[in-house]
């Protein structure tokens, strides 16, 4: 009974991870009142539509994505920007941020949002996964705008990747 | 088994128990012996997060010579620089403070009443570095700021840096080369302070940074090359919601190893094994999380201060000094006269314009003196200059602090303590709409059972903790609060939904706190004990 014992003991050691969330829409609004297409998001660097991209190192040691908003065909003051990203295998949320800035242009974009990767959260890999970007564009009131989505699978910077890889991997 | 205490005859709340620490500095200190490391006791900041800028709010507390006073903090870019007031983080940590307070219930007539008080600080440590006018490269700007010279420098290049850092006689501690490389890449800054010629130690105050950036982060690892054993790092965090650590773990605490019974006295202990019981002995607990009205008219009110002109006016050294101390220029923190003290900032600059004073001299006591028209020899002030710094260095930076606090709604209080070696990983902070407020208030009951001539200290009693924990403590004992787990759970916060938890110790602590009586140990009951074990082997026998 001796080895059941310790059998038993090896299995209760491991600490268990909690279930990921279950997949939902993240709680992006469906719709919104500008067509699909009004709203893009951009890589800031290329400033064509998200898509594969390597970090930058950013904030005291930290890293991110540095994109930019691109509205067309609309100005209105005082919107907010919300952007979420998710992994794409499992909806775990990795980052979020808000932004609010008026649309003075009817060919806007919003100049460079650094979207904060790195420290990852607590055990969680954001590099070398496929991860969906969405923003939601709301004004007055809360009412939804516009949305818009990519997907993109970022990487550690060669120059730093080992310490990149270090915070970013959870 | 956690019991509900039916209290039979509540008397008073008779105790509150308070728990502070006095942590000081953030950044980084080099000493001007490498081979000596700088003890930094703690980190404080205030951080708030606004469409993609950060404003942080960070505390120096330094005593010494000023001429080794030195301060080396890594930034993403070039920050906007101003200054602050001490009396933010004393009024950030009143509001927010944990707090153990125990609830008396007598059973009887006892013939004398217990009672906890206050518990206080933990000390700090000073350092600091000669720091000269040095080349300009990798130098971006420099300039000053009250009593501040300044210089921000790139950090493209770490030889570059650290080549100026030395050439300008800012030492670098022993493995400074190693810990500062992860905040070397283009791009990036480090912002270095001094203090101005002529100032002195007594002249430092925070400073207030604002950069670009989504969220705000601690550079612990740099200041692992110069920190103390278990040294607090403490963080006030204003948003929109209830703010989280991101990259770190969270712990709640086992309340039942709180002493509460003499002024939570062991509460950073506690902290202390808490935390080194989770991963990495990374992970945070939340003090406080709630509304920020706790802070409101705290800093600054429109009819704090009274007025600069007025101020000015008064030449007269007494009306002067009676004028601050008359005028909400005062920190809530009782002196010996009875009456509130100066704001640290007001005192250093006031004393700074009269004529200097023996050294020990007690710079509080003087000037209540000073106020009730005593001190001779103090025969004339520069009232003018001296309400335009006050207004300037102290009331501004009260007035802007307030404005940042008011546009906030939430404030978050996390704490941790990190040795050197477990400095790793930079703590990055993020926020979460949905978890629940956390209270810094805890408060358990006392129910204690007098006996015939026994006065409240020497009767039995028993302890119901907030957490439900139950103690039968004989009269004049005292138990082991070492005993079990000091973390109750460790869990992991995210940016959404609740907790993941990720060890729950509740069956470990029911276990070794027993049942009611258990816990407690003193020479009788150990002997009664032993002879009902006798008495009963030998009725089996």
């Amino acid at each position: 009974m001796r080895w059941l014992t310790l059998l038993g003991l090896l299995f209760c050691a491991c600490p268990e991870r909690p279930d990921p969330p279950e997949d939902d829409d993240g709680g992006v609004p469906t719709s919104a009142e500008w067509p699909d297409g009004t709203v893009e998001i951009l890589n800031a660097r290329t400033m064509t539509r998200l898509t594969d991209s390597a970090l930058e190192s950013g904030a005291q040691g930290g890293f991110h994505v540095p994109i930019d908003y691109r509205v067309t065909g609309k100005t209105v003051t005082d919107v907010t920007f919300s952007v979420k990203v998710r992994r794409a295998s499992d909806g775990r949320l990795v980052s979020r941020g808000q932004r609010v800035q008026d649309i003075d242009a009817t060919a806007w974009t919003s100049g460079e949002v650094y979207v904060f990767m790195c420290p990852s959260p607590v055990g969680i890999s954001v590099v070398d996964v496929p991860l969906n970007f969405e923003v939601v564009v709301t004004g007055a009131g809360g009412k939804v705008l516009g949305i818009a989505k990519a997907d993109a699978t970022l990487t550690c910077p060669e120059a730093n990747r080992n310490f990149c890889d270090s915070i970013c991997k959870g | 088994m956690r019991q509900l205490v039916t209290a039979l005859t509540v008397i008073s709340l008779c105790a509150i128990g308070l728990v502070s620490r006095r942590a000081e500095a953030c950044g980084c200190f080099a000493p001007p012996d490498p081979t000596v490391p700088i003890v930094q006791a703690g980190e404080r900041i205030l951080f708030s997060v606004e469409n993609g800028v950060v404003t942080a709010h960070v505390q120096i507390q330094y005593a010494g010579d000023a001429a080794d006073f030195g301060w080396l903090l890594p930034l993403p870019s070039v920050p906007t620089l101003s200054l602050g007031s001490e009396e933010v983080f004393t009024q950030l940590t009143t509001a927010t403070q944990p707090e153990y307070r125990v609830t008396q219930v007598f059973n009887g007539a006892c013939g004398g009443r217990g009672g906890v008080g206050l518990a206080n600080a933990a000390p700090g440590a000073e350092s600091g570095v000669d720091f000269s006018q040095g080349g300009p490269s990798p130098l971006v700007t420099q300039s000053s700021i009250g009593p501040y010279d300044y210089a921000v420098l790139r950090a493209d290049s770490k030889t570059e840096m650290l080549n100026w850092l030395t050439n300008n006689r800012y030492f670098i501690p022993v493995g400074t080369d190693e810990s500062v490389t992860p905040y070397i890449n283009p791009g990036a800054y480090f912002l270095a302070l001094k203090l101005k010629s002529g100032k002195s130690a007594g002249d430092i105050q925070p400073v207030v940074l604002t950069y670009p950036s989504q969220l705000p982060m601690i550079p612990i690892v740099l200041t692992s090359v110069a920190a103390q054993p278990n040294m607090g790092v403490l963080v006030w965090m204003l948003g929109d919601a209830r703010a989280i650590p991101r990259n770190y773990n969270h712990v709640i605490i086992n309340d039942a190893q709180i002493d509460w019974l003499n002024r939570a006295q062991n509460y950073n202990d506690v902290i202390i094994r808490a935390v080194s019981e989770t991963p990495e002995k990374h992970a945070f607990v939340t003090e406080y999380a709630g509304t920020s009205g706790v802070m409101a008219t705290r800093l600054w009110t429109q009819s704090r201060f009274g007025s600069q002109t007025e101020l000015a006016s008064r030449t007269n050294p007494s009306d002067f000094v009676s004028y601050l101390y008359e005028n909400g220029f005062t920190s809530p923190t009782r002196n010996s006269f009875g009456s509130d003290p100066l704001i640290a900032g007001v005192r250093s600059i006031v004393m700074a314009g009269l004529p200097a004073q023996p050294p020990g001299t007690n710079e509080e006591n003087f000037l209540q003196n000073l106020r009730f028209g005593g001190n001779a020899g103090v025969s004339s002030i520069d009232s003018a200059a001296l309400a335009a710094q006050i207004f300037e260095l102290v009331v501004e930076p009260l007035r802007e602090a307030q404005t940042l606090v008011d546009s906030h709604p939430k404030l978050t209080r996390l704490y941790t303590t990190l040795s050197p070696e477990d400095m790793t990983r930079d703590p990055v902070f993020s926020f979460n709409p949905e978890l629940p407020d956390v209270s810094n208030i805890h408060t358990a009951t006392q129910t204690v059972n007098c006996g015939f001539l026994n006065t409240a200290g020497n009767s039995p009693s028993t302890l119901v903790t907030e957490q439900g924990w139950t103690f039968s403590i004989p009269g004049g004992s005292t138990r082991d609060l070492t005993v079990g787990p000091a973390a109750l759970r460790i869990e992991t916060l995210r940016e959404e939904g609740g907790p993941e938890l990720l060890t729950d110790n509740t069956p470990r602590i029911e276990q070794t706190q027993n049942c009611g009586g258990c816990s407690a140990v003193d020479p009788a009951s150990l002997t009664l004990l032993a002879l009902g074990t006798l008495l009963l082997r030998r009725r089996r026998a």
